[in-house]
């Protein structure tokens, strides 16, 4: 049995599951029109691609369905591309969110956009020239140094993501800090340890988190008198 | 000369041959009223007594229901009418209702039909048993009275009040009009019990004394999770109370105001059917 | 480094359950659920998942080797604590529906009972070994015992999914509550543990219990959270709800008071009935939503609340202040929508509470 695919899939399937339902729960939020919470929704839809791709991979994998050379890659593209998006958009909505000024935040935006870029020129590269990454093989040569970059790019949009929590967090509140970097660790822990891909599940639940912490303070925030 | 008389409960010694005590006792509620035409030679020679239904909510459009005719003659009897026509289109009355036991109506049927009532026999809605047949029922043979029942001498009266208006504001059956308004003392402080629930009164069941005696179950209802069982709780305490405080021929009326009371009544008496009465109907506004 | 092993899978599954409670565990607390006995069934059942997680990843660590002392121990607690979820879960499908700490009591034994047997026979075998035979050292054939706990257990998985399908069908749909958002990943998570060779249930239970937070947010969007009533929002959604003929109200009181607006909703509490609809749209202003048009009862109902602000304010030093409370009746839908976009109207123009509209 192919217990890598078939986590995976079960993993991607339970991501979809926890989406679905913050889709159902907050379309009055989307409704409401604020950038944040357009910024959410994309997120959402980040992590669906990511689920939804990750999880026809697996299917080719547990049932030992061909992709084809010209499909695989995409596939992999766009699921990485879709974690990308989804780090840099998390830090764009959490600065939405701590009601940072859009000076700010447009100053910091290009700042964010520096290393999420570097990272898709390095997965196009990964992907279409096999320079750096052989996908059959899964290692990087680049002179002596072997990575793979398979985990790198799972991870680096996560770590600059985290990076970024950790910095706007400590000062802002605490509380967002422990439960998020706690999760990112683990999701780092788990994706080196190869069990399954756990990405997507692990995006979603970062959603989740960030969700109830907003919807906390909004809660208070709304109260009459 | 024809004197048109509104009868109230500060006049009503004078008309007390005319109308049952059971009926006069209710000229105290908000929703009954009574007219009598007296004619001339001070002997009253009509009376009528009638209820209005749903006055007082936009919903459902005013009725009108005739508890009482007393007529001399058909003459009186078109006069009083008269009368009555003009008070009911006041308050836009849509139909008026009659359903009189047999007995009660024998000398008016023709009153009513020359006043424009269309009349039919009918099962009347009111079950009457006696307490010596509710000693047979099973129901009190069996089972328990659970502690969350108390009567209704043991309730202070607010809590009698919020009580009445949660079990009130829950019941989609139909109910007395004036419910809300009847104060404590109208019903049976033994006979009368509710249930609780959350520190909330979910159940009651209501039961009033006539003037001639008998013993009347005004309201029952249980709302919360367990109301079947509570519903048959109450009524095991009540029927063991009446058995055990009233002689066996103390007549009990049980109304069957709609289908779920019809079929309860059903279940405890199946064989007995309500007395024969005539009903009619007559269209007042559209 | 990779590892395909169905126990590291497993591990990681359950990980992710753990984290996923204790994201649950950031979950905005309503006041007025502090002391309700849902929010600790709810508590109990994440407390479940956690330990079963945690037993599951202690078996499957290996720490005791092959010791099978601990090795029954951690199993016969497992299946303790999945039973305990299916328990608590019960007892949440009857608060949910009813909404009523008197039923939970009154049926709590009857709850308690199959789970009670499983937990004691478990905890017996642990220790005498009474659901197997051991034919010899390597083989052990089940007792009678043993496939009667097997049903009890099966039954105790399927009862809470089948007693909310009675409940959904008898009671209807409970506002804001969506029992299908719950019981999907559960049996999702039990099937696939049964059918692949993956813990997968605790994810599930903890699925579960994300979409029962979401969902019990959800609803609290329309949450006063000083007075516990619906807020001003919720009368957009009534209108929506019914122009979409899924209820309609018939009456309406309005209270108005000058004075501690959370003491009133504490008087209005005792004094309306249990589950009325009330809403606050600023601080001196209750809406009660009612469904009879009786204006007769309605009066009544008004006159009570009257009493009970009069009687508050003899025995408190904050006072209500009760002004008047105004009584109308409605004839049909278009009628109860008009009155109340009017008093959206009167809201809207009159003080503002800096609240952001949702």
């Amino acid at each position: 049995m192919n217990y890598y695919g078939t986590a995976s899939l079960i993993m991607d399937g339970t991501a979809v599951f926890i989406l679905a339902g913050m889709l159902i729960y907050t379309s009055l939020y989307r409704r409401r029109g604020t950038i944040a919470d357009k910024v959410f929704f994309a997120l959402i839809l980040a992590d669906i691609i990511a689920a939804v791709s990750d999880g026809i991979v697996s299917v080719s994998d547990v049932f030992g369905i061909s992709l084809g050379s010209a499909l695989h890659p995409v596939i992999y593209s766009v699921f990485f591309l879709a974690i990308d998006a989804f780090s840099f958009l998390f830090c764009v909505y959490q600065m939405y969110r701590m009601k940072w000024e859009k000076g700010r935040i447009s100053k910091m935006i290009p700042i964010l956009c520096i290393p999420e870029l570097i990272l898709v020129i390095l997965l196009f590269v990964c992907v279409f020239t096999g320079n750096l990454y052989n996908l059959y093989t899964g290692v990087i040569t680049l002179g002596n140094i072997s990575v793979s970059a398979y985990y790198f790019l799972s991870i680096a949009p996560m770590i600059i993501c985290g990076v970024f929590t950790v910095c706007v967090s400590f000062k802002q509140s605490r509380q967002i800090l422990i439960p998020i970097s706690l999760l990112i660790i683990v999701h780092i822990c788990l994706t080196v340890a190869s069990v399954s891909n756990v990405t997507p599940l692990f995006l979603s639940i970062y959603l989740m988190f960030a969700h109830l912490l907003i919807m906390r303070d909004s809660f208070y925030g709304e109260a009459v008198g | 000369m024809m004197n048109m008389i509104q009868v109230t409960e500060e006049n009503l010694d004078e008309f007390r041959d005319l109308i049952p005590e059971d009926i006069a006792e209710n000229l105290s509620r908000q929703p009954y009223h009574c007219i009598a035409l007296e004619a001339g030679d001070s002997d009253p020679s009509a009376a009528l007594v009638w209820e209005f239904k749903y006055l007082n909510d936009v919903t459902k459009p005013t009725l009108s229901r005739l508890s009482w005719l007393h007529a001399r003659d058909n003459e009186a009897g078109s006069d009083i009418f008269s009368e009555y026509g003009a008070i009911v289109k006041e308050v836009e009355t849509r139909k008026s209702l009659v359903l009189m036991p047999e007995d009660d109506a024998a000398g008016v049927t023709d009153v009513l039909r020359d006043v424009g009532f269309d009349l039919k026999k009918a099962e009347g809605e009111n079950l009457i048993v006696t307490v010596g047949m509710l000693s047979e029922l099973d129901i009190i043979k069996k089972g328990k009275v659970p502690d969350y029942l108390s009567p209704l001498e043991s309730l202070m009266a607010r809590s009698f009040r919020r009580g009445l208006m949660n079990c009130i504001f829950h019941t989609k059956r139909e109910k007395l009009e004036d419910l809300s308004c009847l104060p404590m003392e109208w019903f049976e402080p033994e006979l009368s019990c509710s249930v609780q629930m959350d520190d909330k009164i979910t159940g009651m069941l209501l039961v009033h004394k006539c003037s001639s005696g008998r013993l009347r179950v005004e309201f029952m209802s249980a709302t919360g999770p367990d109301a079947k069982k509570d519903l048959l709780h109450m009524v095991r305490f009540s029927i063991l109370q009446a058995v055990s405080n009233y002689p066996e021929d103390t007549e009990v009326i049980i109304p069957r105001r709609d289908e779920s009371s019809r079929k309860l009544a059903g279940y405890f008496f199946p064989d007995r059917k309500g007395v024969s009465c005539v009903f009619g109907e007559r269209t007042e506004s559209e | 480094m990779i590892m395909f092993d169905d126990i590291f899978v497993t591990l990681t599954f359950d990980l992710v359950a753990i984290l996923i409670i204790l994201g649950l565990c950031m979950t905005p607390k309503n006041p007025d659920e502090k002391n309700n006995p849902g929010t600790r069934i709810f508590m109990g059942m994440g407390i479940c998942v956690i330990a079963g997680a945690v037993l599951d990843i202690i078996s499957g660590s290996r720490l005791f080797g092959d010791n099978l002392f601990p090795i029954i121990c951690l199993s016969t607690l497992g299946e303790i604590t999945v039973i305990g979820f299916m328990f608590f879960l019960l007892l949440y499908t009857d608060y949910s529906f009813f909404r009523s700490r008197d039923h939970l009591r009154r049926h709590f034994a009857a709850y308690l009972a199959p789970f009670a047997f499983i937990a004691v026979i478990v905890i017996i075998n642990a220790f005498a070994g009474i659901l197997y035979t051991p034919v010899d050292d390597q083989v052990v054939t089940p007792t009678v015992l043993y496939y009667a706990v097997g049903i009890i257990e099966d039954l105790y998985l399927f009862i809470p999914a089948a007693y909310f399908l009675m409940c959904y069908v008898k009671y209807g749909n409970r506002k804001f509550f969506h029992p299908l958002s719950i019981c999907i990943p559960i049996l999702c998570g039990v099937v696939l543990s049964i059918v692949t060779p993956f813990s997968v249930q605790f994810l599930g239970f903890a699925t579960g219990l994300a979409f029962l937070v979401f969902s019990r947010i959800d609803s609290w969007r329309f949450i006063d959270v000083k007075t516990g009533f619906y807020n001003r929002a919720y009368l957009e959604y009534v209108l929506k709800m019914i122009a979409d003929k899924k209820g309609s109200f018939k009456g309406m009181i309005i209270a108005d008071i000058e004075g501690d607006h959370i003491a009133f909703s504490r008087v209005l509490k005792e004094e309306l009935p249990s589950g009325s609809e009330v809403v606050v749209p600023d601080k001196g202003r209750f809406v009660y939503l009612a469904d009879s048009g009786n204006m007769t009862e309605l009066d009544a109902l008004a006159s009570l609340i009257g009493l009970g602000a009069e009687e508050h304010d003899e025995d408190h030093p904050d006072k209500i202040l009760f002004r008047d409370a105004v009584c109308s009746s409605f004839k049909d839908d278009e009628a109860i929508q008009a009155a109340i976009r009017t008093l959206k109207l009167r809201i809207n123009s009159g003080s503002e509470t800096g609240r952001e509209q949702i």
